[in-house]
């Protein structure tokens, strides 16, 4: 009888004992006086805020947007620096699904440098106050960084510089905040790089390496970002108004001088605190001066490097080398020869033989191609600057010669060979006289001297096939000339991406001053320094200097960098420079006949047009910000 | 094989079991193995007090070359024709392919570019204790403890290998080193799992007349998963951990790592009456750690009746309704809960490392979670966003009203459902409502609603003529979903809201051009009332200007199809069916399964849309194009003679979401069918043995589709290079001793 009892009893001890607690805590979730009462949690707060900072870097393209890896539609096939297999056209950035949304993502910078700037000064008693000021220092730059991404993008903004209160589940009304005047967003990113000037030091304490903000990186960056101001106040033409009379796209004429001056008292902040690069450069020898210019994007302690973003495997990766290596040199993944310099980039360059109108010679006073025993005797005496830059035909990389050819040229040589195409023709080469190849799978051509070649070079130019040096030049700067080729693959790259050096502060210096007016020898000056590290000859007379001269120097020196995709919009020349144009090529051939090489310069064989939508100076704003905020304002002809 | 046996107090089931599987590629380095074991002992411990015991343990492991299948199939595909799978066509060099590099001979062969394996080891434990208390008849208490774990473990090699290209004029072989640096990785992951159970249980019959059974139980469950990972890079190809290179060594620890309990109590209480009139009441009451402790408790009821007219007397005694031998109206309306939202809504703080939420996750190719700062990486604190302390159950109700029917002793058998079921507070963010300037991410939220409307039928029919019995069964189910709260905004004009929102509107349905079908000569395209690009040539595409304004841009989007794409979420079909056949002779017995979907459609992508994508191959089905009859005239010349096809002229592919590229992947499928023999009792009385039967079937024989390449069964994945369906045929034979 008792027994029962007891066998009850046991099954409701089990039964009870068995109870789940339900308070779980996480396992990776901190709280603020973890990240702001100790100097490791304001690194890691500092990390999340760095690592946001939307810079144009090597994981950038107006195809992708920021921080993206597949940068197969490169920066520069956008702005005529150079074609590309997958970029044939120009565009406004295309912030689509997969990218990081510039107009959210940027003010979640935003937000959390205004929650940082809250909430550090409560948790200063573990801290000097030196150190909580370059912090805020730090944060205000971060910000001012922010903002001028987006206004240089999409005029005015909204401008959020406390954080918003919001319950989930309560009315959006408060949050729905109206664009600002662009003069006004201008105006804060100033003030907020004011204040950091004011409040870092000259070196940063935490990392010294250029990978954080000091002073002078603040104050450069605010020389590129005046620049940018006065030159949209002096030659914009688009306006958009608010109902309140604010202009929201359009910066009055008159604060055009302002800018400037601000420009170039920040750029002259650095003198004599950073320098141009010159470590392997010798005033006689082209060779060092070339061998200079490489290294100065891979050298870690160069005096020239005022803010860089590092990179490291496998924690933050890129794949330059694996979408941009000449076509020999392709890396497993199958991709190659993304950006291939145009002609006319090639063409601003000196050290080059010319015509009167500045194109390249390639004819000689009878009309006959000028021919060469190697591709790479042309440019015997370019400009150090432009080896190191691009890859000429036959120039060597990873101690392979980068062989450019378009086809095997089999007609007659006797008397000169004449004009393959009638001049300014915008056809396709024929297969009359020419033995060429679809794709790198090359059926080779015996001489007639004996001996056998391939029709095309090993990097191109297929007419197939088109990953491959379709202008007749492939692209040099920020290629690992130590990478071996079984690591050129996506997402292995670490090179550190150089966002602002000295010689950019120079040229803003320069163009702020020429604007000016009033300092014009300072710029004529520096832009001589800048010509002479480059080994080009330095200008002759201040009085032969002109705007377009400054201008040019810009597109020589920071070609490549992601840099004169704004530049041209900033300058408003981008619709003028793209009206149904289509960029030039330069294509090497061999003469089977004669036993050398020759080269025809023509237009793009594959005929893309590029054309600048004026619309775009002023982006347009994602239409999912719209619907949010209903009182946003579209930019003008969206 | 499988052994039962026991005494009075105690039986026993012991089985154990082996599987082997291999792959369809032609270096059978992609095969699966599977063993497992079980035993289960019930014990009548004494006249009131049972114990159940069972223990089951299984092992499987697959092995497959360490490219994943998938790319291997795409890569096959996009080889060029032209090219060999040997440079030079000499064996000693595997030739580097053109498109992407690769080489799907090197990619197939566990020797050439390394292994994957993935070992699964599952354990389950149950034990339980059964008490029929003495003194209250029908009245029964169960305690049950069961004990689940997975541990998986996985292994890596991937080794460097050369592929060659041939250089005609140097006559060289040319190395490119592949799948560079050689390195292993090992993976560990388990998933432990436990469940407690104390249940009461009454059944009884009151007067024979008044049947009722009622349940009380109580159950507490617990999950939690954990996992890390070690890899190294190895100088000499040894496939261990011990062989590498501490250089650029990883410890790591991926996401799969949480745990997660729930409590719950759930009774019922049945009643019938003379099996005439029946009433069913359930609830339940849940608890779980993923809410905030205010909101963790859901309370869950249900209730159903029914009312079994033939068991009526009137209904027995009448000589005219008597070849029914079932009729049975039934209804029933339940409420459940769905805890599957993200971990920790309602707190607040930093996730450090930085963790991505949904589609944003911070990966090292994209938005790091961190920076590099003078060659160290600091890893980021990232903030959790807003928190929702009101983070609840999602709830659905759901009402089912039904009809089962059976006549002439099982010549005719009928069900028939419909059924409506309302989900609230489905979870998702108001990202779309909430303007970005805010600048933090937002929570989960109980936002989002969703209905699901259809009926199910079955229809059965058995008998026998003389010795031959049969049996046929045919089932059809309709359903459709709609959304009936979505969280989203209004756009600032009705046509952007119409074609954007999806509040009150169904689910899956695609968006693109309609068809007016392809240009059959010059006058149409000259004459067309819409303007036509001046590279149009005869047999491209049609669009429909489905606004009437002369142009073809997205203003001409409109709902064209039901589905999804390879690449896209999965879509059910609306309709789905089945047919069953069964039938037995003297010993020997055959089944068949057909089953089909219908009402739905999916989109081709990449290379089915598009041939020589990408520079790759082409399917041959686009050799079928238009093209001029003679293949030197020029295609814009309006003189030309053109020989039609089905594609346009190469070069020219359909929009993808375009009704020109829908197809519709309803399907028929025999999906098995199987006859067996079972041979005599007489013949085998001898022989000691019980029973054998030995059989023949096969899976997926014949499947009737107009889907191309995509299995209509499973559309949805990989772009739609999924392992494709097997067709298996299996004999076997069954022995009983």
């Amino acid at each position: 009888m008792k027994r029962y009892i007891y066998i009850l009893i046991a099954f409701l001890v089990v039964g009870t004992s068995a109870c789940r607690k339900l308070n779980i805590p996480p396992q990776n979730i901190i709280q603020n006086p973890d990240v702001f009462g100790t100097p490791a949690g304001i690194q890691a707060y500092m990390a999340r805020l760095y690592s946001e900072l939307p810079i144009e870097d090597f994981r950038y393209s107006p195809q992708r947007g920021l921080n993206f890896f597949w940068i197969i539609s490169p920066t520069p096939a956008t702005t005529g620096e150079a074609l590309s297999r997958d970029q044939t056209s120009s565009m406004q950035e295309n912030f689509g699904g997969w990218s990081w949304d510039i107009w959210g993502g940027s003010y979640t910078v935003i937000h959390d440098c205004d929650y940082f700037i809250e909430t550090l000064p409560s948790y200063s008693k573990s801290f000097t106050p030196a150190q909580v000021n370059a912090w805020l220092g730090e944060a205000y730059f971060i910000r001012g960084m922010t903002y001028f991404a987006l206004v240089k993008r999409f005029g005015g903004v909204p401008i959020v510089n406390k954080t918003l209160q919001y319950t989930v589940g309560s009315s959006t009304e408060p949050l729905k905040v109206p664009r600002s005047s662009e003069k006004a967003v201008w105006d804060q990113v100033a003030s907020d790089f004011d204040f950091a000037i004011a409040n870092l030091p000259a070196v940063n304490a935490d990392y010294g390496d250029g990978s954080r903000a000091n002073k002078y990186v603040a104050a450069a960056f605010e020389s590129r970002a005046m620049l940018y101001a006065g030159t949209v106040a002096k030659y914009n033409k688009i306006t958009l108004f608010d109902g309140s009379q604010n202009q929201l796209c359009g910066i009055p004429a008159s604060a055009a001088a302002a800018y400037f001056q601000k420009a170039y008292d920040a750029a002259k902040m650095l003198d004599g605190v950073y320098s141009l690069y010159l470590k392997a450069w010798s005033a006689t020898d082209k060779s060092a001066q070339y061998q200079n210019f490489v290294n100065l994007f891979s050298d870690a302690t160069s005096s020239e490097s005022i803010f860089v973003r590092e990179y490291q495997y496998p924690n933050s990766v890129h794949g330059y080398d694996a979408y941009n290596v000449p076509r020999q040199l392709i890396g497993p993944n199958g991709y190659s020869a993304e950006v291939n310099p145009t002609l006319d980039f090639v063409e601003m360059f000196g050290g080059i033989p010319k015509n009167a109108d500045g194109t390249l010679q390639t004819l000689d006073a009878s009309g006959h191609y000028i021919l060469y025993n190697n591709t790479v005797d042309m440019f015997a005496n370019a400009e150090p600057r432009l080896r190191a830059t691009v890859i000429l035909p036959g120039d060597v990389f990873k101690g392979q010669s980068i062989e450019i050819r378009r086809a095997i040229y089999t007609g007659s040589a006797t008397g000169g060979i004449s004009r393959i195409l009638p001049a300014g023709s915008h056809s396709q080469y024929s297969s009359t006289n020419l033995v060429q190849s679809a794709n790198a799978g090359q059926t080779a051509f015996t001489l007639p001297g004996g001996g056998t070649m391939n029709p095309a070079g090993a990097s191109g130019i297929f007419t197939g096939d088109q990953t491959c040096a379709i202008s007749g030049f492939s692209v040099r700067k920020w290629l690992d000339p130590n990478l071996p080729t079984s690591q050129v693959l996506e997402n292995n790259e670490a090179q550190t991406w150089i966002e602002m050096r000295y010689a950019e502060v120079l040229l803003n210096r320069a163009e702020a001053a020429f604007e000016l007016g009033t300092n014009t020898s300072d710029a004529f000056t520096v832009i001589n320094q800048i010509r002479s590290r480059a080994g080009a000859t330095p200008l002759a007379s201040e009085g032969s200097m002109t705007i377009d001269t400054i201008r040019k120097e810009r597109r020589k020196e920071l070609a490549f960098e992601n840099k004169t995709y704004w530049d041209l919009r900033r300058w408003r020349i981008f619709d003028k420079e793209q009206n149904g144009t289509i960029y030039r090529v330069l294509m090497p051939f061999y003469s089977s006949q004669a036993g050398k090489y020759f080269f025809d310069a023509r237009t793009d064989e594959r005929n893309d047009i590029y054309t600048y939508d004026s619309r775009w100076y002023y982006e347009q704003i994602p239409s999912g910000a719209i619907s949010k905020s209903t009182n946003l304002i579209q930019n003008p002809g969206y | 094989m499988t052994a039962t046996g026991g005494s009075d107090n105690t039986t026993y089931l012991v089985s154990g079991g082996f599987t082997g599987q291999d792959g369809f590629l032609t270096s059978n380095d992609l095969y699966y193995k599977r063993y497992n074991i079980r035993s289960n002992i019930s014990s009548k411990l004494t006249n009131n007090l049972t114990l159940n015991l069972n223990l089951s343990a299984i092992m499987d492991q697959k092995n497959s070359p360490l490219q994943s299948v998938w790319w291997t199939t795409r890569e096959t595909w996009r080889e060029l024709p032209i090219q060999t799978f040997y440079a030079n066509n000499n064996p000693a060099y595997l030739n580097l392919g053109l498109v992407d590099g690769g080489n799907p001979l090197a990619y197939e062969n566990s020797d050439i570019n390394g292994y994957s394996t993935q070992n699964n080891k599952f354990f389950n434990g149950l034990l339980s204790l059964e008490y029929k208390i003495p003194f209250v008849d029908g009245l029964s208490i169960k305690a049950m403890y069961s004990f689940n774990d997975q541990i998986q473990d996985n292994k890596q090699f991937g080794k460097s290998y050369n592929l060659y290209s041939y250089d005609d004029a140097t006559k060289t072989y040319k190395p490119t080193l592949t799948g560079a640096p050689s390195y292993i990785q090992r993976q560990y992951y388990e998933y432990p799992q436990n469940t407690d159970q104390l249940s009461i249980n009454y059944e009884h019959s009151f007067k024979g007349v008044h049947n009722i059974s009622a349940l009380l139980l109580y159950e507490g469950n617990a999950q939690s998963a954990d996992n890390f990972a070690a890899y190294r890079q190895l100088a000499i190809p040894v496939d261990q951990i011990f062989a590498g290179n501490t250089l650029n060594q990883k410890a790591s620890q991926d996401g799969v790592l949480y745990q997660y309990a729930t409590n719950s109590v759930v009774g019922r209480l049945h009643y019938d009456y003379k099996g005439k009139y029946l009433a069913e009441f359930s609830f339940r009451n849940d608890e779980s750690s993923k809410f905030p402790p205010s909101q963790k408790s859901g309370f869950f009821p249900s209730g159903s009746a029914a009312w079994n007219i033939s068991e009526e007397d009137f209904w027995k005694n009448s000589s005219a309704l008597s070849f029914i031998d079932q009729l049975k109206l039934r209804g029933s309306y339940g409420v459940l809960g769905d805890d599957n939202t993200l971990y920790f809504q309602f707190l607040q703080g930093y996730y450090y490392p930085a963790h991505g939420q949904n589609s944003n996750d911070p990966t090292p190719n994209q938005l790091p979670s961190g920076s590099v700062f003078n060659n160290s990486f600091i890893n980021s604190v990232q903030s959790t966003g807003l928190p929702n302390p009101k983070i609840g159950w999602e709830t659905s109700h759901t009402f089912d009203a039904g009809i089962d029917f059976d006549a002439w002793k099982g010549l005719l058998g009928f069900t028939f459902d419909y059924f409506i079921r309302n989900r609230t507070g489905l979870f998702s963010s108001s990202v779309l409502q909430v303007p970005d300037v805010l600048g933090t991410s937002l929570p989960q939220e109980n936002l989002n609603g969703d209905r699901t409307t259809g009926f199910d039928f079955e229809v059965t029919h058995s008998n026998h003529i003389g010795k031959f019995s049969y049996n046929i069964k045919g089932t059809f189910s309709y359903a459709r979903t709609q959304w009936t709260t979505y969280a989203e905004s209004k756009h600032g004009n009705s046509y952007l809201d119409w074609t954007s929102n999806r509040s009150d509107r169904n689910t899956g349905i695609q968006w693109g051009y309609g068809s007016n079908g392809q240009f059959q000569n010059y006058g149409q395209i000259v004459n067309s009332p819409v303007y036509v690009g001046r590279g149009t040539v005869v047999g491209d595409y049609n669009y429909q200007d489905w606004n009437g304004d002369g142009l073809i841009d997205g203003n001409d989007n409109h709902p064209i199809a039901y589905g999804s794409n390879p690449n896209g979420g999965t879509v059910t079909p609306q309709i789905t069916y089945g047919l069953s056949l069964g039938g037995a002779y003297k010993g020997f017995d055959f089944n068949l399964l057909f089953q089909g979907a219908a009402k739905i459609d999916i989109s081709y992508i990449e290379q089915l849309n598009i041939p020589l994508w990408g520079g790759g191959s082409a399917l041959t089905q686009f050799l079928d194009d238009w093209h001029p009859s003679d293949p030197n005239a020029d295609p814009y010349n309006p003189n030309t003679v053109w020989t039609p096809g089905h594609f346009a002229y190469t070069g020219t592919t359909p929009n993808t979401n375009s009704s020109f590229n829908f197809q519709s992947a309803a399907y028929v499928r025999l999906k098995s069918a199987e006859v067996g023999y079972t041979l005599p009792p007489s013949v085998l009385s001898h022989i000691g043995i019980k029973g054998i039967r030995v059989f023949a079937n096969g899976y997926n024989l014949v499947t009737w589709t107009k889907l191309k390449y995509v299995d209509p069964e499973h559309p949805t994945g990989l772009y739609g290079y999924l392992y494709p369906l097997d067709k298996l045929f299996n004999v076997g034979l069954n022995v009983k001793f």
